[in-house]
């Protein structure tokens, strides 16, 4: 596909005796969220480094807007927002005063750059507060703010949402969401929680050992593994009020005149076409569908599954 | 006359030399500018191959800085427009999908029904008793559509709020009074809890309505709870309210997606107010300026929480 914006082609980066990402091919696409997903040491922080010329890679390459980081990076990184561990903030500044500093490096997009992107977070704009005097969730926040402050075309955001309580997870998730869909950036962020990227991401690449072992959209994956009993019979509305009536089960769902699928597998398949002949519906077809995300990471892992 | 001409060799001398340095910065500064435009120049081509997202940075104080943050706030105005439009457009597809998906389930089953009765599979009280199941669907159906519809206007922008001052506190009290006698007849226990100081926030009264008594409905009808805690407090900065109970709850793998409306893996679902109801509240929420999030543990508690930004006193 032609608007892939971030590629790695057999990244590999060894350490010492250890590969720590090996052989790693990933394809980040035009107004996507990816998300890396991977246990802690599966290489994902070294892959984001890596993508953002922070640490040069033992073999491979990585092309962002089709070019080389490596070769010209200086051209590539400003359109790059990026959170890799904690930015070097000054301690005896205040939150203002350290994104104006890396406003003045970088350059900004408009006046009120600073301004906006302490708003966008949620932290006060010109406040007194010392970054040192700064809470974890805080200190989390205007790491993002720094990363937006410059409307970056890609985010590469490795572990977004450490250190913030339940709601402050819930609003970067809902501002993640937000500039990829309201404003049509790409993303590239990773986790080491399944719930929290099957929530976010549009496409997903799991990590393991540095590892990747499978690169697929969630859309795919979701279809891949769920959970159902389908049906295809001769008169749907019929069966449906037998299985109603009878089975006393109501989650299921009617595709067409023909085919229906039943979410709740708690009735054997035999009983179930008995029922349905024995009222004289005709069944064609029964197949049933029972693999969920979670035997799926396991199964790819594995064993051992993710979260 | 010699001493005369010294000095003026020397003021020349001194003149030439600040000629020099000036051409030498004025020279920098030119190509500074030079490399600056180049610069530009290649970033308005990508904008002009359709890269909306694409940015000119510049320092506030450059001379430049000025034009290129004009040029941004053209090409984002352009951008917001076209997302406008797809953004319309996705939502007319959603509309397609969840009439489609979410009315032909139970409009089937309904006719299920029906049919039966009709047809003469069933006779008597039995078939008094599907006629009533066939009735009781189709006002189940005609609420759904209502709501499917209101998830559709607040989602498309059509509706508009009057967001002003009031106290999140006062309102909530007064919005309560009508809750106490249903909670009191279910019998249901509740626990309000109210600050004396006023929370002073900046929202719409109607929308914080329908907020609030979507989530007290939710838990009536939904949770099999017995009991239910509202709170307003604050903390850092925000309002937050709170609505608690003890029934059911949400499973894990649930709690991530209890405010999506869009299908995921077209799982059907059993109770299909649920579902679109809290999407509401959570848009109604995100129209205020505020943020949803709900936290679960089964059949001990279940909490969703709200916090609205507090307005400066």
């Amino acid at each position: 596909m032609n608007d892939v914006i971030i590629e790695t082609d057999h990244l590999t980066k060894v350490y010492g005796s250890q590969k720590s990402v090996a052989d790693l091919s990933i394809h980040v696409r035009k107004g996507r969220i990816y998300g890396l997903l991977g246990r802690n040491g599966a290489g994902k922080t070294t892959t984001m480094k890596m993508i953002l010329n922070l640490t040069a890679p033992t073999s491979g390459e990585v092309k962002i807007f089709g070019e080389d980081v490596r070769k010209n990076g200086k051209r590539i990184l400003p359109r790059i927002g990026s959170l890799i561990e904690s930015p070097g903030f000054y301690p005896n500044l205040t939150g203002t005063e350290n994104l104006r500093i890396f406003a003045r490096l970088r350059g900004v997009p408009n006046r009120q750059a600073v301004k906006n992107a302490l708003e966008i977070v949620g932290l006060p704009y010109q406040d007194k507060k010392l970054f040192s005097e700064y809470s974890l969730g805080m200190k989390q926040r205007l790491a993002i703010a720094n990363a937006i402050m410059h409307d970056p075309e890609v985010l590469i955001l490795d572990e977004p949402v450490n250190g913030l309580d339940p709601i402050g997870i819930a609003e970067v998730r809902d501002f993640i969401k937000r500039l990829s869909i309201e404003q049509g950036k790409t993303v590239l962020l990773s986790s080491h929680i399944l719930s929290e990227i099957s929530m976010l991401a549009d496409d997903i690449g799991i990590i393991d050992q540095g590892v990747l072992l499978e690169e697929e959209s969630l859309a795919e994956l979701d279809r891949k593994n769920s959970r159902y009993i389908h049906l295809t019979v001769s008169d749907t509305a019929q069966s449906a009020r037998l299985i109603e009536q009878q089975l006393g089960i109501n989650n299921f769902h009617i595709d067409d005149d023909h085919n229906l699928r039943l979410y709740d597998l708690s009735a054997a398949t035999n009983a179930l076409v008995r029922l349905l002949v024995e009222n004289g519906i005709e069944v064609f077809e029964v197949h049933t569908q029972n693999n969920t995300l979670e035997d799926y990471f396991k199964r790819i892992t594995g064993g051992e599954g993710i979260a | 006359m010699a001493s005369a001409d010294r000095s003026l060799l020397i003021a020349l001398a001194i003149l030439a030399v600040a000629a020099i340095i000036c051409t030498l910065i004025l020279l920098r500064r030119y190509h500074h500018i030079k490399v600056k435009l180049k610069t530009l120049s290649e970033t308005l081509d990508d904008i002009a191959a359709g890269n909306s997202n694409r940015r000119l940075l510049a320092h506030p104080d450059e001379e430049i800085s000025g034009l290129c943050y004009k040029i941004n706030d053209i090409v984002q105005h352009y951008r917001d427009q076209i997302i406008g439009f797809k953004t319309a457009e996705e939502t007319n597809r959603q509309l397609m999908t969840s009439l489609s998906h979410d009315v032909r389930t139970p409009l089937t089953t309904l006719i299920g029904y029906l049919d039966a009765a009709q047809k003469g599979i069933v006779s008597g009280s039995e078939r008094e008793s599907y006629i009533e199941t066939a009735r009781e669907r189709a006002h189940t159906m005609k609420d759904y559509v209502d709501m499917l519809f209101e998830w559709f206007k607040l989602n498309s922008g059509e509706e508009t709020f009057q967001r002003q001052p009031l106290d999140l506190a006062e309102s909530c009290r007064e919005l309560l009074k009508d809750w106490i006698p249903i909670f009191e007849t279910q019998p249901f226990a509740y626990d309000i809890e109210m600050p004396e100081a006023p929370m002073p926030v900046c929202i719409d009264a109607d929308a914080l309505r329908r907020i609030l008594n979507n989530l007290i409905q939710n838990v009536l009808r939904h949770s099999q709870a017995t009991r239910i805690e509202i709170r307003v407090g604050s903390r850092d900065g925000f309002a937050e309210l709170s609505v608690t109970d003890n029934g059911r709850g949400i499973a894990p793998q649930d709690l991530p997606h209890i405010f999506e409306r869009l299908y995921k893996g077209d799982k059907a679902r059993s109770e299909q107010g649920s579902g679109l109801g809290l999407s509401i509240v959570q848009q109604l929420v995100r129209k205020m300026g505020g943020m949803i999030s709900a936290q679960s543990e089964p059949s001990v508690r279940t909490e969703f929480r709200m916090r609205f930004p507090l307005s400066p006193e």
